[in-house]
């Protein structure tokens, strides 16, 4: 670590004498003298800021910045340092060569996190070698805010026009609804996950017990547990490694799925989840997360039964009210210009207004699309929310994101603007408002 | 059949003869028997030399076959003939770059390196006078693959023969294994093919420098024994690691002047004939035609190439390759374009491709089809579109030529070139021009009046 530091600090040296090579050491001088006291806002030391001195610069400024985990900033600005946020707030002092983009009047949120898409890379197959990062389709995300989404087992980035930085992370989440690992809804598939469960149990419980001895150094010949036969997504289950994802939509198996994370202690994702708000307390007790799509009214009410089911708008808030974190999917994940257009991936954020409609908070509906969804994937390190140092993925829009009429009209995703609502064929002519072009800032005389 | 020869290796005999002739020709006696009769200068209305200049009122000197002078002021060497061409509009043949016509072979697919073009041709496709009248004067010859899949192996290239009332019209192969031909879609079965090629000929080339190595040193260790000063054998080894498996011909000849054992030979280590037809590419022996259908393929090639500098151009589909015409730009690429305004994806808005392309700064190079009436009209409506006229023959020409790496020798109107020429009664582009005559290497081919008059 230490010498990765050492690394930067030769790094801006050798910027520093490039600088008075070139005779501008009185002006950067003069710069970084200038540079905002690290006490304002989210502003940092200006040392760090210089030791990553590269990358292009651009600042996003004017708009009103929605960070999802910090609060509204009003007229704020946000400064991109290459692929990442170098730092948002009020009265940032923007460098010389800054690309900026006048925002006043318009909202700027985090990209958006899908949960689930189809379509979006334009092939199917190993991600690396057969994405086509100009697939119209991937467009069209963008043009609906989304900026990173699950694809399969991976989440990518619709880092469009590249490949570089396209595939966030592989492997994600153990599904308990299909392939091997299925919970079903039958007594023996059942009793053979529980007894599998049981099994990693053990197996950590021994391989613990293994590691602690090694590290007291009590016996030499002393050998690790076997692990033949120990389902290895389990064991990530209960590590708390990776999450588990099932597709579940009535009480009964909603409650028996609740009951085994409860029992077994991991963290269980709920797709579906239509009669949650039935047993909202139950499910909110056993901590798992509910991926609703709000407007699914597959599943009638059935008025024989005496217990309430069936579908509800209510079901995002109710579940939230009562401890479950709440995301939101639309009906499907890929881009549906025909059949099934309106409740496609393009309108994930009508979905999500429909929740609120429903009762759940809007603030809660914004991080169910956002930080909320990039927890469940795994990825908030680096995507959901705007925070200094995480990924530059940002949407802009001209209203309320979860106004039916607000388009995206820039979307960058690592720093990069990879969409422009006046530049693309899709959506150009609806509302056309000229969008002044980026300016850049000047070196100070 | 097929003839193989350079103008460099045969300018040598041609000043030779050259020289015998101008010694008959010292005292002209009138009678056209004694004069060289493959010495021409042709006075043009107008060359268009196929490098975007224009020489009007100019004239070309060509000996042997082979372009010798351009300009306005040619001095004709004594007894040459001269060509009286001052109606006409003179360009260099038309170059073909992705023909396949006269292969004769199963379409095959994956990886097919090994494959050589004129292993399998068919000389008299009824094609290849069709181009010849249409001012074709080289054309591609490429191998054999099952549509845009894989590696096709190499192309050759062959120029029509014409035809006369003997003769039946077809076309021979004048150059083998010009080009590698493979085709990079999205897909992780081409990008496959292509690490796994690089990854072998770099075994390839470690075996070989081992080789080479382990021969020097017991060239050495000989050496001493016998303490003969023999210095410039090692030097010649390391020239000889450029090619591509060392000829034994010339090693046989140094070790005989001193020690006639045949053991000293220098043996190089095996490599299959996939591994080194990548080998010669790789190393710039010749250059690939890679063959992308869209935009993203580009990105996946780039992605496995990676440093690697390669001798390539590029052949595209329309469809949303305008989407990294800035990066070929960028990179100065060659990039062949079927000469039409296509529509961009999913709108009925026109996109001049080849013009887009031209103006990100790649050199673009036309494909042809085998409809080649069409061919000077569809360019004609692109450049109509917005592609710069002056680059519209070269577009035709030494680019195409350049593509196949035998623009050296091909494809203009330079010095040093065959004498490929071909005569309109106008603007090339104009509809009602027409090809009166069409030269290869210093030969009318084609005369258009003739064939009326037959």
């Amino acid at each position: 670590m230490k010498k990765h530091f050492d690394l930067r600090g030769a790094h801006a040296l050798l910027l520093t004498s490039l600088v008075a090579a070139f005779g501008w050491q009185p002006l950067r001088a003069q710069e970084g003298g200038a540079q905002e006291p690290p006490a304002e806002g989210q502003g940092a030391p200006p040392t760090e800021d210089e030791a990553e001195a590269d990358g292009e610069l651009v600042a996003l400024q004017g708009g009103d910045v929605y960070t999802v985990t910090q609060g509204v900033l009003r007229g704020a600005t946000v400064l991109i340092r290459g692929k990442k946020i170098s730092r948002i707030g009020h009265g940032i002092e923007l460098p010389a060569g800054t690309k900026v983009y006048d925002l006043s009047g318009l909202r700027v949120y985090p990209g958006l996190v899908a949960l689930d898409s189809r379509g979006l890379l334009g092939s199917a197959g190993k991600i690396e070698d057969t994405a086509d990062p100009f697939n119209y389709q991937m467009t069209l995300g963008l043009s609906a805010g989304v900026t990173s989404a699950r694809q399969g087992s991976a989440v990518v980035k619709l880092t469009r026009g590249d490949l570089d930085g396209l595939v966030l992370r592989d492997n994600v989440g153990v599904s308990l609804t299909s392939g091997s690992n299925s919970y079903g809804s039958g007594f023996q598939q059942r009793e053979s996950v529980r007894a599998a469960l049981r099994k990693a149990a053990s197996y950590i419980k021994a391989f613990d017990e293994w590691a602690e001895r090694q590290a007291k150094k009590i016996n030499d010949k002393d050998k690790p547990p076997s692990s033949a036969g120990v389902n290895k997504d389990f064991v990530k289950l209960l590590r708390h490694q990776e999450q588990a994802f099932a597709n579940v939509e009535d009480a009964a198996n909603l409650r028996a799925y609740a009951q085994l994370a409860q029992e077994f202690g991991f963290h269980l994702v709920i797709e579906g989840c239509s009669e949650g708000w039935t047993l909202a307390d139950e499910l909110g007790r056993a901590g798992v997360t509910a991926v609703v799509t709000p407007r699914n009214t597959f599943r009638e009410p059935n008025e024989e039964l005496l217990r309430p089911n069936g579908y509800s708008i209510e079901n995002a808030g109710k579940l939230h009210r009562a401890g479950v974190d709440v995301c939101v999917a639309p009906l499907s994940g890929g881009i549906g210009l025909g059949g099934i257009a309106g409740r496609d991936l393009l309108n994930l954020t009508m979905e999500a207004a429909f929740a609120i409609r429903g009762g759940l908070p809007a603030d809660a509906a914004l991080e169910a699309m956002t930080i909320g969804a990039a927890r469940l994937l795994g990825v908030d390190e680096r995507v959901g929310s705007l925070e200094r140092g995480k990924d530059a993925d940002v949407i802009v829009l001209d209203g309320d994101l979860f106004d039916y009429r607000s388009f995206v009209q820039y979307a960058f995703v690592d720093g990069k603007l990879r969409y422009e609502k006046n530049a693309e064929t899709f959506f150009s002519h609806i509302r056309p408002v000229e969008r002044p072009a980026p300016t850049v800032v000047e070196a100070k005389q | 059949m097929a003839m193989s020869f350079r103008p460099s290796s045969r300018r040598t005999s041609a000043s030779s003869r050259a020289a015998l002739a101008a010694l008959f020709v010292a005292a002209p006696t009138g009678f056209a028997a004694d004069r060289p009769d493959d010495v021409w200068v042709i006075r043009c209305g107008r060359i268009e030399t196929g490098t975007g200049e224009v020489i009007e009122r100019g004239a070309i000197l060509v000996e042997h076959g082979v372009i010798k002078a351009v300009g306005l002021d040619i001095e004709a060497p004594l007894g040459a003939r001269e060509i009286d061409a001052r109606r006409f509009t003179v360009v260099p043949g038309f170059v073909h770059p992705t023909s396949g016509i006269g292969q004769d072979r199963q379409r095959s697919s994956g990886n097919q390196a090994e494959q050589r073009a004129h292993d399998s041709f068919y000389p008299y496709d009824e094609a290849f006078q069709d181009a010849l009248e249409q001012g074709f004067t080289t054309l591609a010859l490429q191998p054999a693959s099952q549509g845009w899949l894989g590696i096709a192996g190499l192309s050759s290239v062959v120029q029509p023969t014409g035809g006369d009332g003997k003769k039946a019209a077809g076309a021979a192969v004048i150059e083998k294994d010009v080009q590698l031909v493979f085709t990079m879609n999205s897909s992780q079965q081409d990008k496959d093919l292509l690490r796994k090629g690089f990854e072998k000929v770099e075994e390839a080339v470690a075996k070989y420098d081992e080789a080479v190595k382990k021969w020097e040193e017991k060239q050495k260790k000989a050496k001493e024994k016998k303490e003969e000063p023999k210095k410039e054998e090692p030097k010649k080894e390391e020239e000889k690691k450029e090619g591509e498996a060392p000829k034994e011909e010339a090693k046989k000849e140094e070790p005989k002047k001193e020690e006639p054992k045949k053991e000293e030979v220098f043996e190089a280590p095996k490599v299959d004939d996939k591994t080194s037809t990548l080998w010669g590419w790789v190393k710039g022996s010749y250059p690939a035609l890679v063959r992308m259908s869209r935009a993203a393929d580009y990105l996946h090639w780039l992605e496995v190439v990676k440093e690697r500098k390669l001798r390539v151009a590029f052949e595209l589909e329309s469809s949303d390759s305008y989407l990294v015409a800035d990066r070929f730009g960028k990179a100065g690429a060659l990039v062949l374009l079927d000469p039409q305004v296509v529509t961009y994806p999913l709108t009925s808005e026109r996109l001049n491709l080849p013009a887009f392309f031209e103006r990100a700064g790649a050199k673009v190079g036309f494909t042809a089809s085998r409809r080649f009436e069409d061919h000077r009209h569809r360019v004609a409506q692109v450049v109509k579109a917005g592609f710069p006229r002056e680059k519209a023959i070269a577009a035709m020409t030494s680019v195409p030529a350049a593509a196949l790496g035998i623009d050296d020798r091909y494809g203009s109107i330079q010095p040093g070139r065959f004498a490929d020429l071909v005569f309109f009664d106008g603007d090339p582009f104009e509809i009602g021009s027409k090809v009166s005559s069409v030269m290869i290497r210093g030969q009318m081919k084609f005369e258009s009046e003739k064939e009326a008059q037959r």
